[in-house]
């Protein structure tokens, strides 16, 4: 499956509408928002049809997962939307990820948990609010639980440190900004080790860069960190670096330019299991033979001349994510 | 005094939704502790003990309740038994911070709860250590789930 999608599901007491814009979805937040009674909704739709009272607006079929039977339910479903309840433990196992992965479904798990094994976007992190109440009819809805949007370019120069979470071609882009400004650049050598290494450095003024489409398991941890240090420690969280270039405008392409704009058209769940692989299959397909041939591993020079940087950090400047922690 | 299990725990109450639609008394929803918590956390009153008044759900029975408050009410009422406290909203951690304060709770976490601003006193079991405040369990929950 690929495209954003709205689903709306109702009773004659509340409406929930869902905007699901990816393959992996987590729906966590407080309690007694909903969670529990739009996945119960939904089984009984999935059970009873019309004649449960429910109604569901959906381009695509709606159905319910639980229980130990999952491996056998999940066979049945094919380019569905596939809802998991809190309390069914088999999502957080290798075992589920290996399923899921290479399906045409969208999954939607109501969770607080951090699924370290599913690649899921910091933006794909939702929780129910209720928007409007009138009637007697309640309207929930979903709302980016990490929303705030930030410009990350005008602020280097007040940081210390960028911290970016691996030493590959992110860093090397990253060392580059970081020297241009007279600032450091480290790296954690990993997303999981983001945290350790940010301590490490406590007092200095940090700009944590990490790959925002895979770092959903990781969001939590790090949010509430640079919560508690919010003078000190900024977020920006871009898809990823081949995103950053892509977005950039450096590779002349009308293909990139259309999937660029909207790129939840053309990122098949099937091929691929996280926005982060899409834009690094494309970047290195299309310079692929060419001067500006991508290596994940280590960036080209080409990328790092003056004017192709310049196309680069004017994207910062209007990134399409950044979590700048705010007190809720 | 608050203790602290992050990670797999399989003594512990994983699906506390169900557990507590088996188990519970109808007594649990009308002590005072119950009646607190299903007005902040739900917004809801207890007209008494299988009734409950929900501004979006109507007239409903206990056992439509929120999932944290189910496990809060599983908590406060099941002393010998362990939690998994996942099912709690941030909501809810004043809640489980006030149990605590009464006696010893023992809970089962899989996630970062948040448990608010102010300083509190918890034991972690996982590496037998005590945490004053969010900023030091935020470490210890990175450690171990």
């Amino acid at each position: 499956m690929k495209g954003s999608y709205t689903i709306k599901v109702h009773n004659h007491r509340v409406t929930f509408v869902l905007n699901i814009e990816r393959n992996i979805t987590v729906i966590s937040g407080a309690s007694a928002t909903g969670k529990t009674t739009l996945v119960n909704s939904i089984a009984f739709y999935e059970e009873l049809g019309e004649q449960s009272g429910v109604t569901i607006e959906s381009p695509k079929e709606c159905h319910v997962i639980r229980g130990k039977n999952w491996k056998t339910d999940l066979s049945r479903f094919k380019d569905s939307f596939i809802f998991i309840d809190e309390g069914n433990s088999f999502v957080s196992s290798e075992d589920f990820a290996r399923v899921i992965k290479n399906t045409d479904n969208y999954y939607i798990f109501i969770t607080r948990e951090n699924l370290y094994q599913l690649p899921y976007s910091v933006t794909s992190i939702l929780e129910l609010k209720k928007s409007t109440s009138r009637f007697k009819h309640t309207y929930n809805r979903t709302y980016p639980r990490y929303d705030r949007i930030e410009q990350l370019e005008n602020r280097i120069s007040g940081y210390n440190v960028i911290l970016t979470e691996d030493s590959n071609s992110g860093n090397d882009l990253f060392s580059y900004i970081a020297s241009k400004n007279g600032i450091s650049c480290l790296s954690a050598n990993g997303k999981d080790k983001i945290l350790e290494k940010v301590k490490s450095i406590a007092g200095k003024h940090t700009i944590i860069v990490a790959d925002g489409a895979a770092f959903g398991a990781n969001m939590a941890e790090i949010y509430k960190y640079a919560q508690l240090h919010q003078d000190e420690v900024l977020l920006y969280l871009p898809e990823s670096t081949e995103w950053l270039i892509l977005a950039s405008e450096i590779i002349r392409d009308n293909e990139i330019t259309e999937i660029m704009a909207e790129p939840e058209k053309y990122i098949e769940s099937s091929d691929f299991f996280s926005w982060e692989q899409f834009f690094t299959d494309l970047l290195v397909r299309k310079t692929k033979g060419t001067k500006a041939a991508y290596s994940k591993k280590r960036l080209s020079e080409y990328y790092l001349q003056e004017g192709n940087i310049n196309k680069i950090l004017k994207t910062i400047q209007t990134p399409k994510y950044t979590g700048q922690p705010s007190e809720k | 005094m608050l203790n602290i299990y992050f990670g797999d725990m399989p003594e512990a109450i994983y699906n506390t939704e169900v557990y507590f639609v088996n188990v519970y008394d109808d007594k649990w929803i009308v002590d005072d502790f119950a009646k607190e918590v299903i007005k902040k956390v739900d917004k809801s009153e207890v007209l008494d003990s299988q009734a409950i008044k929900s501004p979006v759900l109507g007239i409903i029975s206990p056992e439509r309740l929120s999932g944290g408050t189910k496990t809060l009410l599983l908590m406060k009422n099941m002393p010998d038994k362990i939690f998994n406290a996942s099912t709690c909203g941030d909501n809810c951690a004043k809640y489980i911070l006030k149990i605590a304060r009464e006696r010893d709770l023992t809970i089962n976490l899989r996630h970062l709860m948040d448990f608010g601003k102010a300083r509190f006193k918890a034991h972690i079991l996982n590496d037998n250590s005590d945490v004053t405040g969010m900023e030091e369990l935020l470490f210890k929950a990175h450690e171990y789930v």
